[in-house]
């Protein structure tokens, strides 16, 4: 056994991508709340803009560290996560929720059916 | 509770005890949290008194028929509330699921009953999981349960106040960058993750699907993996939980540590960490040695980036993951004005759900995961997932049994001392997420505390499915302060 184990030789440092804008504005914050489907105020804008903003730039360091390209061994090499082998359920119906028992867990329901706004006709979705 | 779960299980087992007695004692310490509320520890958000009471008087009646109700028997234990029980409310620590009661109960908890555990309470913790000091429950914050002015550590906050404090000896958290190993060390007990599919998924509320698992917190390394013993195991419902043979984790604790070998990594940045834990550090090595253990410094430079690389894949999966929270199917609607649509709906019922930081997760998800920016963010993480495993696997192969290292960067802080620098919470994972990103076990032991009392841990990380050598090599070195 070695005394010191040394670690996988690292390839060339070479990033692949350009790199994304050094910072976000208000106006990508109100986007990104927009697609999670959130809504935030004028101030929490701000707020959120800079506490991201904080975030993303120690993430950067990734890209500025990280080697290689991408490649199928980085969705198929995670240790202990086997995902090349990993155990499928077998393709059989298994016994689902009894309809009530979802519409109980539900805010508003009618019988067995949940039951939301108006979708068609200025619903809006 | 002073007793540990091993003593308690034994003696309910041979009648020395009677379950009934050890579970009233331990409701009255967990009825006494709940009704202080968030002045006091706040561990607890939901007690079951008659459903606790009656499964004990089962059990002594099973104990009085000659029967054996497991190896729990009569143990009572705390669930943290974003696992399923089919009694009660598993809310998350959410406004989004204050009224939600689960129809079933998660596997973990099924097999917790089944070996005649006895569930006492659902515990506190940060919102879905998400935060490390236990600040972020829309009930409150959890205290530390020897020092009210501080934090006791996240986001499996609640049980490890809890057990800290000896309202139960054992309790189930969950762990994704940490959030078992980190407020474990905190509190002063031991906190133990398995290996990524050695426990079933199913009934945990998810998070980050390719990280989290259940763990358990105990007061001693034997409490922890006997508890671990008993929830790991095959499930079919969950399609990542690994189909190996069912193990005692125990078995090997006691066994001589002599021949073993134990990888020290170089801390990346030695100076920021309390020296108090730097110095718990080095005696816990010395302690290896001196039961016969050889340690041997290794270099594992990816380990540096893993906080980062965690930072994008965890909010990533969990702006997926908690989409199915739409004021739909379940969980709180926002009252509508008349007319409007399906949109607002959804809108309204994620703004007012979720709390500031599972919004700003989301938010931080959805953002690394789109067009423009999944490369230079989401990618580039997986390949940092990717350079940790391959590094840590390289360290094992040549020789190392385990690795040390500390499980947090210094002890419990105050309440409020990092809710306002964004960085200073990631920081506190810098030495959990390797483990979590490789998917390996570990566990977080006492070592000691510092000058002030505050107790301190130290991780063992071990190769996958090898929690028995884990619990061997930490029962070695745990260290109890009246030691």
């Amino acid at each position: 056994m070695p005394e010191v184990p040394e670690p996988p030789e690292p390839p060339e440092t070479k990033p692949t991508q350009p790199a994304p804008p050094a910072s976000l504005t208000v106006e990508r914050v109100r986007r990104i709340a927009a697609l999670c489907r959130l809504r935030l105020d004028e101030s929490e804008l701000e707020r959120e803009r800079v506490r991201l903003d904080a975030v993303l730039g120690y993430m950067a360091q990734l890209r500025d560290q990280t080697p290689g390209e991408a490649d199928d061994a980085d969705r198929d090499d995670l240790g202990a996560l086997d995902l090349k082998n990993a155990p499928l359920a077998p393709d059989e119906p298994s016994p689902a929720l009894d309809p009530g028992v979802v519409a109980k867990l539900a805010p508003d329901s009618v019988g067995p059916y949940i039951r939301v706004p108006r979708v068609l006709d200025g619903g809006g979705a | 509770m002073n007793a540990d779960a091993s003593s308690i299980a034994r003696d309910v087992r041979t009648g020395a005890r009677r379950a009934r007695d050890v579970v009233a004692h331990a409701l009255e310490r967990a009825q006494r949290d709940l009704d202080a509320g968030p002045d006091g520890m706040h561990s607890v958000l939901e007690v079951f008194q008659a459903r606790a009471m009656q499964a004990s008087e089962a059990i002594d009646t099973r104990v009085a028929r000659g029967e054996d109700p497991g190896p729990l028997a009569g143990v009572p234990v705390l669930v943290k509330d974003n696992i399923c029980t089919a009694y009660g409310r598993t809310t998350c620590a959410s406004r989004f699921l204050e009224q939600y009661e689960s129809p079933f109960s998660a596997s973990v908890v099924e097999r917790l009953e089944a070996a005649g555990a006895v569930v006492i309470a659902k515990t506190n913790l940060d919102e879905f999981g998400m935060g490390s000091s236990g600040e972020h429950s829309a009930f409150g914050p959890t205290r530390h349960p020897t020092d009210p002015a501080r934090v006791p550590g996240g986001s499996s906050s609640g049980s490890a106040a809890g057990v800290g404090a000896g309202v139960a000896p054992i309790a189930l958290g969950s762990d994704t960058g940490g959030s078992v190993r980190q407020p474990a060390a905190f509190c002063g007990i031991v906190g133990f993750k398995p290996t990524y599919g050695r426990v079933s998924r199913w009934g945990l509320v998810a998070y980050a699907s390719s990280l989290d698992q259940v763990g358990t917190l105990a007061r001693t390394v034997r409490d922890a993996a006997l508890t671990l013993s008993v929830i790991a195991g095959h499930d079919p419902r969950d399609s990542t939980c690994v189909n190996r043979p069912t193990e005692d984790f125990t078995r090997a604790i006691g066994q001589p540590i002599e021949g073993l070998t134990v990888g020290v990594p170089r801390l990346p940045n030695p100076e920021a960490n309390h020296p108090d834990v730097l110095a718990a550090l080095a005696r816990t090595r010395a302690t290896l040695e001196s039961r016969g253990a050889r340690t041997i410094d290794v270099e594992l430079p990816a380990i540096e980036r893993a906080v980062a690389a965690y930072y994008v894949i965890a909010p990533a999966e969990a702006s997926s993951n908690l989409a199915r929270y739409d004021g739909v199917r379940y969980g709180r609607r926002a009252a509508l004005e008349p007319g409007a649509g399906l949109a607002e709906l959804y809108i309204r019922s994620r703004t007012e759900g979720f709390g500031a930081e599972v919004r700003r997760r989301i938010m931080l998800g959805t953002h690394v995961l789109s067009t423009g920016y999944a490369d230079a963010y989401y990618q580039t993480a997986m390949r940092t997932r990717r350079d940790i495993a391959r590094q840590i696997s390289a360290v094992f192969a040549h020789g190392c049994d385990a690795l040390l290292m500390p499980t947090t960067p210094g002890p419990a802080f105050r309440l409020g001392e990092k809710t306002t620098d964004p960085l200073a919470l990631l920081l506190e994972d810098i030495y959990t997420t390797p483990a979590s990103l490789a998917g390996l076990p570990a566990i977080s032991v006492p070592a000691g505390q510092t000058d002030d009392g505050l107790p301190i841990g130290v991780q063992l990380i071990a190769p996958a499915f090898e929690e028995a050598r884990l619990a061997q090599l930490a029962h070695a070195v745990e260290r109890w302060p009246e030691n």
